[in-house]
């Protein structure tokens, strides 16, 4: 359980059940929504703040899907967030990404097995997350020598940032890691 | 919880919101990273998103606006992220509460002039924000004897949690602009 009430069963409020309706149109979750959003839904007003924050930060904008889910999968290895980096990662594995690389990327703090541009992307990533204020002219230059635009520089920036918030409320929630893994009690 | 001075309560501030845009257009103007100026300019779908939860968790809900704006900035002298502490200070500021009680966030480890309560509520969301897979059941208790409902403490660790995205993502000093 998390340390919040998670409501399975939306239909006593209309508000919760559009968004959860929301969420599992878009892949989401099953029956229903993946623990990190039913950890919020006694406050539907919040949660539908973080859905449209996770919907922009995930699904929209100018990087691949592949390349938004390795960024969070890594971001999580390095904060040790055990629910994001199993979920991240499952999600890779539904992609079509190599257990190599997905372990690469979550266990190789040098991400040996990660191919440029790609490489370059996380690493610049996991500094934005550790350390944002170290981020300088020089990483920019890596990055546009990789051939990435300026706006997906920023998409990459606010990714991270965006990463830092969720493994925290995974974190302090203690939600549970979904399908009951080996990791779930950790 | 019961809203006591010094922080005011909600109805004593105009639309959180708007006070926010008049700092930002104001005082913090020339401050403003160049990583939020040019994703507003640039790629207004992220800024867009930000705000769409920045609103509910930073705005809105049953904590004051002042204890949410306190959080933040107190995470983000932990942090040391400038700008955060400018601009949540300068929204205190803004909302009346006294110099004296910031400093003491800021300044003082103890806290000593804070309110108990809201004193439980900041060093527990500095927990949050530093710590989180390492919080004890007991911090919980701790802000439900203060007199924390579970909708109260829910906002709280959100707070502490988007402030970890916002000191992150306003902390990157690099010119993106050119």
């Amino acid at each position: 359980m998390s340390r919040f009430i998670q409501l399975g069963d939306p239909a006593q409020n209309e508000m919760l059940a559009e968004l959860y309706q929301d969420m599992l149109d878009h892949g989401f979750g099953d029956d229903t929504p993946i623990n990190w959003l039913t950890s919020q839904s006694s406050r539907p007003d919040i949660l539908a703040g973080t859905w449209e924050f996770s919907k922009g930060m995930l699904l929209r904008g100018e990087l691949p899907m592949m390349v938004k889910q390795m960024i969070a999968a890594t971001i999580a290895a390095r904060n040790n967030c055990i629910y994001c980096r199993e979920l991240h990662g499952n999600t890779l594995s539904m992609l079509g990404v190599s257990e190599e690389l997905i372990n690469s990327c979550v266990t190789d703090p040098e991400l040996t097995s990660v191919q440029q541009p790609h490489r370059a992307i996380l690493q610049f990533a996991v500094k934005v997350s550790q350390s944002p204020e170290m981020i300088d002219a020089e990483d920019l230059g890596v990055l546009k020598a990789q051939g990435i635009t300026r706006s997906e520089v920023l998409e990459i920036i606010a990714l991270s940032a965006y990463c830092n918030f969720i493994n925290t409320w995974a974190d302090i929630s203690r939600v549970k890691v979904e399908n009951g893994s080996a990791s779930d009690e950790a | 919880m019961k809203h006591s001075k010094p922080f005011g309560s909600d109805a004593e501030i105009e639309d959180a919101r708007a006070l926010f845009d008049r700092v930002m257009q104001g005082p913090m103007h020339d401050q403003i990273p160049s990583v939020m100026s040019t994703t507003l300019s640039m790629r207004p779908d992220i800024f867009s998103a930000i705000m769409a939860a920045g609103k509910p968790i930073l705005f809105e809900g049953a904590l004051p606006v002042s204890v949410k704006q306190m959080i933040v900035m107190i995470i983000a002298s932990h942090r040391n992220c400038r700008f955060c502490i400018d601009v949540h200070k300068a929204m205190l500021e803004a909302m009346g509460i006294e110099d004296a009680l910031i400093d003491s966030c800021i300044d003082d480890p103890e806290m000593k002039l804070v309110p108990p309560m809201y004193r439980q509520i900041l060093q527990f969301a500095l927990l949050v924000a530093e710590d989180p897979d390492n919080i004890a059941d007991h911090q919980f208790e701790l802000l439900r004897d203060s007199g924390l409902n579970e909708e109260e403490i829910l906002e709280a660790a959100m707070v502490a949690s988007f402030a970890n995205f916002l000191v992150t993502w306003t902390d990157v000093p690099a010119n993106l602009n050119g």
